[in-house]
């Protein structure tokens, strides 16, 4: 089953590599990319593809300190199943750096700086203009918001990988600043986008989806390694369908629902169309 | 599917099941069931109450559950004060082994069902499951009465006796042989 899944994921990984700057060939994206959403995955998908392994460590060596939030990755890492210690570990090496220092003399070299210009590197586009860190990713999502959004709430708006309360100084900010205008109607408080024109022209070419990857990118690692671990067991069904159980309260926040109920034979299936829809988001849905 | 996924876990159990899951096992009932009862388990020959299930096998079966849509405690030990009072005399030399991957089912005999569907039908209504069940099993009148002075010993007051002979007199069995 999740071989086909596999394939579709390495070939989605390759699009956002590319766009990001990595030497491949991959038609670019239409949605926003995730940047650390993107590295905190890859260990689920380097082993399916090596080169793309390769010219990733070349990126994230010589290109990723202008862009990475290494708070914010370590934040979305922990998010991710466990592995064992085999394969590229990407996260690792941006974290911790690498265990081999010959590593930065042994990279391809052949990765570039991205193009900014491209709607899908709003993320990185804002973190240019702002700073790399909560308030570039906030402003990247008040900005790729539908027009006739309502008034939003922290909790509502709260970038995967920040915390809620440096969310929620940004967002007191920008409405001191009068960006937004903060409404307080008891209990909640709650902001409305006032300088979205504005906005949206200085983060322009916006991207026509801005899905939030990292509960995405969660999900699908952990049927990926369900898949690993238990793949070739008759019983394989009923651990994704546990796995996944686990994950609900997390699907939820994407309106998502693992299906995970019905014949076993028919589970692994309905599991994989469903976690390739997630790797296809339509829609305008805002970053979270 | 439990099995297999006990078997793909490293776990084995053995577990003694009554009720219209083993009689649905046996052939003797067609009606779906969704649960299993047990009365027991068999650790090193030695049966052991089914009240407090191994936690690997509870998480087992809860998995499985999740899977079917079925209640979480489909495979339980409800029956398991049976055990207290003891099983049918020869209970153990009856049942039918049945072995799914990590499972082993040791299936109650169709006479030792008699026994406890009886028990069962005395505290049910007369057009109840047990009732029908009972029925199904075809019992003879001799069963019944072996299965109603097992009933005694488990429920010695004269009210069960009552409840009971109104069942029995259903079947045709008269007080005879077992009060």
């Amino acid at each position: 089953m999740s071989e086909e899944l596999q394939k579709q994921v390495v070939e989605l990984a390759w699009r956002h590599w590319t766009a990001l700057g990595v030497a491949g060939v991959a038609p670019l994206p239409e949605h926003a990319i995730d940047l650390e959403a993107l590295i905190a995955f890859m260990p689920f998908v380097a082993a399916a593809d090596p080169r793309l392994a390769r010219e990733c460590v070349d990126w994230c060596v010589r290109i990723a300190p202008s862009f990475v939030s290494i708070s914010r990755l370590r934040q979305i890492v922990r998010l991710m199943p466990s592995r064992g210690e085999d394969g590229l570990d990407l996260p690792k090496l941006l974290l911790e750096g690498p265990k081999d220092p010959s590593v930065r003399a042994k990279v391809s070299g052949k990765s570039r700086m991205p193009r900014l210009e491209h709607p899908a590197l709003i993320q990185l586009r804002s973190r240019y203009i702002f700073g790399v860190g909560a308030r570039a990713d906030v402003i990247s999502v008040l900005a790729t918001r539908s027009r006739g959004a309502e008034a939003a709430r922290i909790s509502s708006l709260r970038s995967v990988g920040y915390t809620k309360p440096a969310v929620a100084t940004v967002m007191g900010e920008l409405a001191a600043a009068g960006v937004l205008e903060k409404l307080v109607t008891s209990p909640a408080i709650s902001y409305k986008l006032i300088k979205g024109t504005s906005l949206r022209a200085l983060l322009a070419p916006l991207p026509r989806q801005a899905p939030s990857w990292p509960e995405r990118f969660v999900l699908i690692a952990n049927v990926l390694e369900t898949w690993r671990r238990f793949g070739l067991r008759a019983s394989y069904p009923i651990e994704l369908a546990k796995v996944l159980d686990k994950l609900r309260p997390l699907a939820a926040t994407i309106e998502e629902r693992p299906p995970i109920v019905g014949r076993p034979s028919v589970i692994v299936d309905q599991v994989t169309r469903w976690a390739a829809a997630l790797l296809a988001p339509k829609g305008r849905a805002g970053l979270r | 599917m439990l099995g297999q996924l006990l078997l793909d876990r490293g776990h084995r159990f053995e577990v003694v099941a009554v009720g219209g899951g083993g009689l649905l096992l046996i052939g003797v009932i067609d009606r779906p069931t969704k649960d299993l009862d047990l009365v027991a388990l068999r650790d090193a020959g030695v049966l052991l109450p089914a009240s407090d299930l191994p936690p690997p096998l509870v998480e087992a079966a809860e998995d499985v559950a999740r899977v079917l849509d079925l209640a979480p405690n489909w495979m339980n030990g409800g029956p398991t004060s049976l055990l207290r009072f003891g099983l049918p005399e020869g209970f153990l030399e009856r049942v039918e082994r049945r072995e799914y991957g990590g499972l082993v089912i040791l299936l109650a005999s169709r006479f030792d069902q008699i026994h406890f569907k009886l028990y069962a039908a005395a505290d049910d209504r007369p057009e109840g499951k047990h009732h029908v069940d009972l029925q199904r099993l075809r019992s003879t009148h001799d069963e019944l009465r072996a299965a109603a002075s097992w009933t005694r010993t488990h429920d010695a007051s004269e009210g069960f006796a009552i409840m009971l002979g109104g069942v029995l007199r259903t079947f045709g069995v008269d007080d005879e042989g077992w009060r």
